[in-house]
């Protein structure tokens, strides 16, 4: 549904996006993760038509936006991180107004279903000054819905929000995948990210630096392991270190220890440390894999990325 | 036409608020008022029923002079543009949308502004001697020069607001504008009398080269490359 296709995009000397090559598809929600100013603004604009690539192509439902801006523009709702409202306008003012302009035949029944999905049917008729943070939020993503897009792109759209609007929000955009809308969402926000999205693309200063399902981020690298024990401290870092294994933290406390190390080959490598540690008198309470946020993930690459 | 939608909008917002109405009606009254007030000639000769005439015709134009201002910084300003350059809009029709929201509430002033000067006046100085210094075509014309002023300082008050980083600066604009337009029209009132026709032909030509140059400029500033690079 959304193509990204080696897309370079300059302003000037300043490149904001270089080589992105992505894909979204229908029913699908893919976060674009980024510090900020690493280009995600930048290539939401370029795929709804606001702004044309210097290099590349997008393609959105089959539209070039270079060649079909205008179309691509009928096809996508976009939402950014200020609501950017016409405040003096009421509710139902502003949803008929960008229902006009995305050519709606029938405006009313459709507003009518969209007050009813973000639950706003009582402020329907309310200038949109008087609105709280999160209504506003509520009603710009219903303008972004107003001509029912096949493609939906959130630039930080929970920025601001209290968590239980944030939760609201979550769940509508989850609802929106199942109405089989390619969603791009982009986002600093790790746990948005982590919770809603079937796969992450990370861009970092201008460049895809990984692409992937969530949950193959999060699993990918080596595995590290935590263990648990009552020893002596001198006498393990020895006795791992005799066993081949480098340690990734001790932390010592309560009279107990605690070791983290990483390996790319468990089963042997374990097998050494615990023998290692058993050898040297310590007293095993647990031994665990460690399970990885996307956070975790996230930061590995991105510090990876900027390696020389 | 979607440019319409656009000047609808951009109509209800400007008067929206009940400054805007106070001073639309306070350009109405000025040369009334001042008709009304100046009692020093029982009858003043004609030239001097012209200029008022032509001051009713001209100062509506300072509301166009304020909207084209807050047109595209105050747009930038609440960070409405962006939704509005999502929509399946082409660049001209956003152009001619905000020019016509602009131009068409400051065209209605002046032809009611015009129409009050000349029921005012005719009251004041006689319906008869009205009728024939403001005779149709003379009124025509002046609402022409109107349009032309009007759309003249709109389109140049959207070039240069569109480069000014907020609506505060957009006002200030504004303010230089009409402090401009209030010197001009001294200045012609003055020697209205004295104008040879040529003057007047080439005044008219320089108003329309000057709608052409700044409509081309409006049109590439509000082109969505440029106002999203200035975002």
């Amino acid at each position: 549904m959304i193509e990204v296709r080696d897309v370079t995009r300059r302003f000037g000397t300043f490149t904001a996006l270089s080589g992105a090559s992505f894909v979204v598809r229908s029913g699908e929600i893919v976060a674009l993760l980024g510090p900020n100013g690493a280009g995600k603004t930048t290539a939401s604009r370029i795929i709804a038509g606001i702004l044309a690539p210097t290099e590349g192509e997008a393609i959105v439902d089959g539209l070039s936006v270079r060649e079909h801006p205008n179309a691509v523009r009928a096809r996508c709702g976009l939402v950014t991180d200020s609501p950017s409202l016409y405040e003096r306008m009421t509710l139902r003012q502003y949803l008929t107004y960008f229902a006009r302009l995305y050519d709606v035949s029938s405006p009313g029944p459709r507003i009518a279903e969209l007050v009813e999905l973000m639950a706003l049917p009582a402020v329907l008729d309310t200038k949109l000054a008087a609105f709280s943070r999160g209504m506003k939020q509520k009603a710009a993503i219903a303008r972004a819905l107003v001509h029912e897009p096949p493609v939906l792109l959130l630039d930080e759209p929970a920025t601001a929000l209290d968590p239980e609007m944030t939760q609201t929000l979550r769940e509508l955009i989850v609802s929106l995948r199942a109405q089989h809308r390619a969603i791009l969402l982009c986002t600093h926000d790790l746990d948005e990210a982590q919770r809603i999205s079937d796969r992450v693309v990370i861009v970092d200063r201008g460049r895809i630096v990984r692409e992937g399902a969530t949950e193959e981020l999060r699993s990918a690298g080596r595995p590290s392991f935590r263990a648990e024990l009552v020893a002596d401290e001198t006498a393990v870092r020895a006795a791992l270190s005799g066993a081949g294994v480098t340690i990734d933290g001790l932390t010592a406390g309560n009279g107990r220890l605690e070791v983290r190390w990483s390996t790319d080959d468990p089963a042997e490598n374990n097998t050494r440390a615990l023998r290692a540690l058993l050898d040297a008198h310590a007293r095993v309470i647990s031994v665990n894999a460690e399970t990885r946020s996307l956070e975790d993930a996230y930061l590995a690459i991105i510090k990876e990325s900027r390696q020389p | 036409m979607k440019a319409l939608i656009l000047a609808r909008r951009e109509i209800v917002e400007q008067y929206s608020d009940r400054s805007s109405i106070i001073r639309a009606l306070f350009l109405i009254a000025l040369p009334i008022a001042l008709i009304q007030l100046n009692r020093s000639a029982a009858a003043p000769p004609n030239e001097f029923i012209l200029v008022f005439a032509l001051q009713a015709a001209l100062l509506p134009a300072a509301t166009a002079i304020n909207a084209a201002a807050g047109s595209f910084a105050a747009e930038k300003e609440a960070q409405t543009l962006v939704p509005l350059l999502a929509a399946p809009i082409r660049d001209i029709e956003i152009v001619a949308g905000k020019l016509i929201g602009v131009m068409a509430p400051a065209a209605v002033l002046s032809i009611v502004s015009l129409l009050t000067y000349h029921v005012a006046a005719s009251q004041r100085f006689g319906a008869a001697r009205i009728a024939e210094v403001l005779d149709p075509v003379t009124t025509l014309e002046l609402f022409g020069l109107s349009v032309l002023a009007i759309l003249s300082l709109g389109s140049w008050v959207m070039v240069v607001s569109a480069r000014v980083p907020s609506q505060r600066a957009a006002q200030q604009v504004a303010g230089l504008v009409l402090a401009g337009v209030v010197v001009g029209l001294t200045a012609v009132s003055s020697v209205i009398g004295n104008i040879s026709t040529g003057f007047i032909i080439g005044g008219v030509v320089a108003v329309l080269v000057s709608d052409l140059v700044a409509l081309q400029l409006a049109q590439r500033l509000w082109n969505r490359e440029e106002a999203v690079a200035r975002l």
